[in-house]
């Protein structure tokens, strides 16, 4: 049972889905303030690791996966490989404040440290990859990342509602992909918008 | 928000990330999350970005979970005749205007007359060829239509008199009524076909509305030297019955009609109030100049009238009123008969503007104000009218939106 608890709690999710794991049969129900430790692992191998609790992660894994964690236990979780550290240390430094003093805050100072924390990343393009991070972490279950999320979204739209359709292509790297005819009517159709 | 994507997807990301934008790697919902945020100006630009957002923008789901933006709608006098068929509309929320295309009709001479609110109607030459049997006929048709989505729906055709003489109401679940002066013609989508009815007003219905399941109408009940108001309703089923209009009064309304010259009804902003706006005459006397526009508001309930608002004199004086002296009363019974100082008043869902040969490029807009507060409503200017600078202005209400499908 040791064996199959230690692989768990190094198991990368995508691992988990596959279904490697087999012959753990009983789980016990853990309290939500278990604390553990979550290590994020990018791609070239700068890890970061967050304190977190069993409640505010359980749900995006499914409580099976966690229910083995103690106290103190460390779990792996592995970020696709275009996830930008810099944008990650936002991020992680967003979770950590929210950990610590997000309970004592209310709902308009926990959005404004949202907004401030994305303004402070000064370039649009880097803006977006913290939106990027954001939306990972919620979705790997950091739930109290939502509010980053929120903000760093808005500004991601907020820096395309000023600018044209290639100025947009070029902030977000895209390569324009209509063929002649296509961009030829949608741009008609656009300029006829205007008056 | 969902799901990133998981598993295998993570193994292509390790080969593409390179070459691929951040955005491009993001989940639909989270790409839907930014795009939801975007004007919808800003929307219909982000479609030719790339064929990422175009498909994300056109996709139902997303498309649906936007809320559909309340707009006026111009009605160009000369919109038949345009070479490039396009609806000109104002947002208010942003106080732009821009233009809706309408290229994607496949008729002639499209001319936008009403909205349901969600839907765009039009009356349009569906005559496949001028030498046709409807077009020798001059035989009009009204489309329904989405010029968001590109969506149309051709009503049962009609004769040109229709579209010329009469006014086109339409509901939420496409009925539609058309109202002249002794008669009304009905269409439901079930039938699909026109039914015709006598109207059994006394007079002819004067800017006849239709709010929820019953048509509103004024009808001058006076004589030719002095009128009087009444207001009527017929719920749309009973549109063919001999009782189906009734006059709508109270006792202690007392004289709330005769205070008005050339009254128009509008539906208010909240469901069941409607709106009764026209010059404020400065006295009883025969041809008395008006002091301004007032706007009264009945309570279908209560069936109790209060002051909405009430045009603020500066404004009022643009549009050729606001006399006091016994030369400017003259000078203003003269432009009267002339015509000059008319008003026109349109709009619905408790926004109202007003357009007037005296004031050009320009309208004046009010917006009531919310549901227990009765501070008079907001007045402005809304300037950079397209399209056309001479001539009197009219609109509608049009509420657009991805999701209604004609």
């Amino acid at each position: 049972m040791d064996q199959h608890m230690e692989k768990i709690k190094t198991m990368d999710e995508a691992d988990w889905n596959s279904g490697a794991l087999t012959g753990v049969k009983t789980w016990k129900k853990k309290d939500r303030a278990t604390k553990i430790k979550v290590v994020l692992k990018t791609d070239g191998g700068q890890d970061i690791t967050v304190d977190a609790t069993y409640g505010k992660v359980a749900a995006k894994f499914g409580d099976q996966r966690l229910r083995v964690l103690k106290n103190g236990d460390v779990l792996a979780i592995r970020l696709p490989n275009h996830i930008a550290r810099p944008a990650l240390d936002v991020v992680v430094n967003f979770w950590r404040w929210q950990q610590s003093t997000g309970a004592e805050k209310s709902p308009e100072e926990i959005k404004d440290f949202a907004e401030a924390s994305v303004t402070e990343v000064e370039e649009e393009a880097a803006r977006l990859d913290v939106y990027a991070a954001a939306n990972c972490m919620v979705t790997k279950g950091f739930e109290d990342v939502t509010p980053l999320l929120r903000a760093a979204s808005q500004r991601v739209a907020d820096a395309m509602t000023t600018v044209s359709a290639e100025q947009a292509r070029e902030y977000l790297g895209l390569v324009p992909d209509f063929t002649e005819e296509e961009e030829k009517k949608l741009l008609h159709d656009l300029a006829s918008a205007d008056n | 928000m969902s799901s990133c994507q998981a598993g295998s997807d993570e193994a292509s990301d390790e080969v593409d990330a390179e070459m691929t934008s951040p955005i491009q790697l993001l989940p639909q919902d989270a790409i839907h999350n930014v795009l939801g945020r975007l004007t919808l100006r800003q929307a219909l630009a982000c479609r030719s970005v790339c064929r990422l957002f175009l498909d994300a923008l056109s996709c139902h789901p997303f498309l649906s979970s936007l809320p559909p933006i309340r707009l006026l709608a111009l009605r160009h006098p000369r919109a038949a005749a345009a070479p490039h068929p396009s609806l000109h509309v104002f947002d208010p929320s942003l106080r732009r205007w821009f233009r809706l295309p309408l290229s994607f009709l496949p008729f002639q001479s499209p001319s936008p007359v009403t909205a349901s609110p969600s839907l765009l109607y039009l009356w349009v030459d569906a005559a496949p060829s001028p030498s046709s049997t409807a077009a020798k006929n001059h035989s009009k048709s009204l489309v329904a239509c989405n010029p968001l989505i590109g969506s149309y729906r051709l009503l049962p055709p009609l004769g040109s008199a229709w579209s010329r003489h009469g006014t086109v109401l339409a509901g939420p679940d496409g009925a539609v009524v058309v109202v002249t002066e002794l008669a009304a013609l009905s269409y439901a989508p079930g039938p699909d076909r026109w039914l015709k009815f006598p109207l059994s007003l006394p007079s002819k219905p004067r800017s006849p509305i239709l709010m929820g399941d019953a048509v509103f109408a004024l009808c001058d009940v006076g004589h030719p030297w002095r009128s009087q108001w009444k207001l009527f309703s017929c719920r749309l089923r009973e549109l063919g019955s001999a009782n189906g209009w009734a006059p709508l009064e109270r006792h202690e309304w007392g004289d709330v009609f005769d205070i008005f010259k050339r009254p128009r009804l509008l539906p208010g902003a909240h469901s069941g109030r409607l709106l009764m706006i026209g010059g404020l005459r400065s006295s009883f006397i025969l041809d008395a100049p008006c002091s301004t526009v007032l706007i009264l508001r009945l309570d279908l309930t209560t069936m109790e009238w209060d002051e909405a608002g009430r045009m603020p004199l500066e404004m009022y004086r643009c549009f050729g009123g606001g006399v006091s002296s016994p030369l400017e009363v003259a000078a203003a019974a003269a432009t009267l008969a002339g015509g000059n100082n008319k008003v026109k008043v349109f709009g619905g869902d408790g926004k109202v503007w007003f357009s007037g040969k005296k004031v050009r490029g320009k309208l004046a807009m009010w917006e009531e104000e919310e549901l227990g507060k009765s501070g008079g409503g907001l007045w402005s200017w809304v300037d950079g009218i397209p399209g056309y600078s001479e001539g009197v202005y009219r609109g509608f209400v049009f509420d657009a939106g991805f999701t209604t499908v004609p």
